[in-house]
């Protein structure tokens, strides 16, 4: 496993529009621009309905953009739903926000990680399930794979989706508000697992959050999308510490101040500011 | 925990029987005197009092109700007034031509249905959609009366290829199965369409697809039997509806069965045939609530678990 690169180039995606274009179509994504850099993670705010999780559908090739171009190592997706498509799936991967319906409450979980990987015609029977029993013991599941999804907890269900992802060996994933449905005890452990098994498989991360301070600590660069467009883009730090468009200063300044001491500083700042 | 769930399954089935006996054994009595309706107009009063003697129908209605009950608990139905044989007999012998029929039907029903519905489903807003949707409303709405007279109109009398009644080869089984078979298949395509659509739109169907499964594999291994559970409920009832449940086809098409027997014992007030029809139908009813539970712990891992808990 080594990072991959994710080019995307002028992506625009439109939604709806009526019979006839009575109404004008919504532009969910409107020109974006974006790289991805191998063993990077890159981190994408913005609020609600700014566009990023369909950007990062369309990143991760699961949805076509309307126009617009994305790259896998230099090359594009196969049409979607085709064989090829389908073997690409390896490389791609994506974990969701609700882990508890991301997986087949029918199935143990066990099953589904085994499934993907003989969906990829990946090792032999005995050599998959080898490898599962890995892969849940890497995220801390050790031993839970006859385990179905109800009986596991929030953070324990996020993790079988981060070994299914895992179990392909892919590239990239997609997280698109991968820590949201947890508390933030179990956030903290899931970021952690997710930095740890970037640093051991030069995993790429495209880390989609309306979550400010989650984005900063695991991402290495940042873009801050607005109404479908990427308004400021650049190194994390960079980004957090001297935020350059207004639209990023606001989403900063509604982050909630951790201490008294530094609201009082953010509202002195303010009065400043307004004075 | 399994003995007690079944245990507890067993009492409630009993109580379910007993329940089933009493009402149908009450309003037999309550509805009219099967002694009058047997005999012709002028019979002399005398002679109704001692047939009502030898039936027991002169005892209060306690007294015959434990006496029926007791009869029971010792395998003993009571017999036909109309030709004096064993209750027993005279229903069980009707039974295999019901089986047959309806085992048909419910075949036609399951397959049909589920297969127009998984169909339609996956391709929804298409023409196929609209096409199994209109087979499924003309399935439901469409009286089996109606359409079974129509099919023999067409089949036996137009065009001469299917026998239009009575039994005794597979040509006699096809009208009728398909008349059973087709207003059940409606209702069963409607139910496994809007399953399997919300099954469809879960974040699990996503992931399957993004771990890069094939369709057919997404749609039989984990579409289909998480949309299975609503639609096995509903097959439920119309398997444990089997015996009963043909009245009106085994009416139409003189197919001697349990149905058909039925008709004519409450016509006629047979008292001992129509409780031991209704205790049989009460008892398949329970036997397949009975099946459906154990299919349903199967189906759904939380199901099954929620059960050994709280047993």
């Amino acid at each position: 496993m080594s990072g991959g690169e994710l080019v995307l180039t002028d992506i625009v995606r439109l939604y709806g529009g009526g019979w006839f274009g009575r109404h004008a179509p919504v532009r969910a994504v409107d020109g974006v621009s974006l790289r991805l850099e191998p063993g990077k993670t890159l981190g994408i705010v913005g609020e609600s309905g700014s566009g990023k999780s369909t950007l990062g559908r369309i990143a991760a090739g699961i949805e076509v953009p309307t126009s617009g171009r994305v790259l896998l190592n230099g090359k594009p997706y196969a049409p979607m739903g085709s064989a090829a498509w389908r073997r690409e799936r390896a490389s791609i991967q994506v974990i969701w926000q609700d882990p508890s319906r991301a997986l087949d409450p029918r199935m143990p979980i066990g099953g589904q990680i085994e499934e993907a990987m003989a969906a990829h015609r990946m090792l032999d029977r005995a050599g998959r399930l080898a490898r599962v029993g890995e892969l849940l013991e890497l995220v801390g599941l050790g031993g839970l794979g006859h385990r179905y999804v109800h009986q596991l907890s929030g953070g324990q269900q996020q993790r079988a989706v981060i070994a299914r992802a895992l179990s392909l060996a892919p590239q990239i994933v997609v997280c698109d508000e991968a820590v949201s449905a947890l508390d933030v005890s179990v956030q903290a452990q899931i970021i952690n697992l997710l930095n740890d098994l970037k640093a051991r498989f030069a995993i790429s991360y495209l880390f989609i959050s309306h979550d400010l301070g989650v984005v900063r600590h695991i991402s290495d660069s940042v873009a801050v999308m607005r109404e479908g467009r990427i308004v400021e883009t650049g190194d994390a730090q960079a980004v957090f510490s001297a935020p350059r468009h207004p639209y990023t200063k606001a989403l900063l300044a509604a982050v909630p101040a951790a201490t008294p001491a530094e609201r009082r500083a953010r509202e002195a700042l303010s009065r400043m500011e307004t004075a | 925990m399994r003995a007690s769930f079944l245990l507890s399954k067993v009492l409630r089935g009993l109580v379910t029987l007993l329940l089933a006996v009493t009402f149908a054994f009450l309003v037999l009595r309550v509805s009219g005197d099967p002694v009058t309706l047997m005999l012709p107009d002028d019979t002399p009063p005398d002679i109704i009092e001692r047939y009502r003697e030898i039936y027991g129908l002169d005892r209060t209605l306690p007294e015959q109700y434990l006496r029926y009950v007791g009869g029971l608990l010792n395998g003993d139905f009571g017999y036909s007034f109309r030709d004096g044989r064993p209750a027993l007999d005279v229903v069980l012998e009707r039974v295999p031509q019901t089986l047959v029929l309806g085992t048909a039907g419910f075949l036609i029903t399951s397959l049909v249905g589920i297969g127009a519905g998984i169909v339609a489903a996956l391709k929804r807003g298409t023409p196929v959609d609209l096409a199994a949707m209109g087979f499924a409303v003309f399935g439901h709405s469409m009286p089996n009366f109606f359409f079974g007279i129509v099919m023999i109109l067409l089949f036996a009398m137009t065009w001469r290829v299917l026998p239009s009644s009575g039994t005794g080869s597979f040509a006699h089984l096809i009208m009728p199965a398909v008349t059973l078979g087709i207003g059940g298949a409606g209702s069963i395509a409607r139910f496994t369409r809007s399953s399997m659509l919300e099954v469809l739109h879960q974040p699990f169907m996503r992931t399957a697809r993004a771990k890069g499964l094939k369709p057919a594999r997404r749609v039989i291994l984990h579409a289909v039997p998480n949309a299975a559970i609503p639609v096995i409920t509903v097959l439920g009832l119309r398997l444990g509806g089997i015996v009963a449940g043909a009245v009106v086809v085994e009416t139409v098409f003189a197919w001697p069965g349990v149905g058909q027997l039925l008709v004519t014992a409450v016509a006629q007030r047979d008292l001992a045939v129509v409780q031991t029809i209704v205790l049989l139908v009460a008892l398949t009813m329970v036997l397949v609530n009975f099946l459906v539970d154990v299919v349903y712990g199967w189906l759904d891992p939380r199901m099954a678990r929620a059960g050994k808990e709280t047993a």
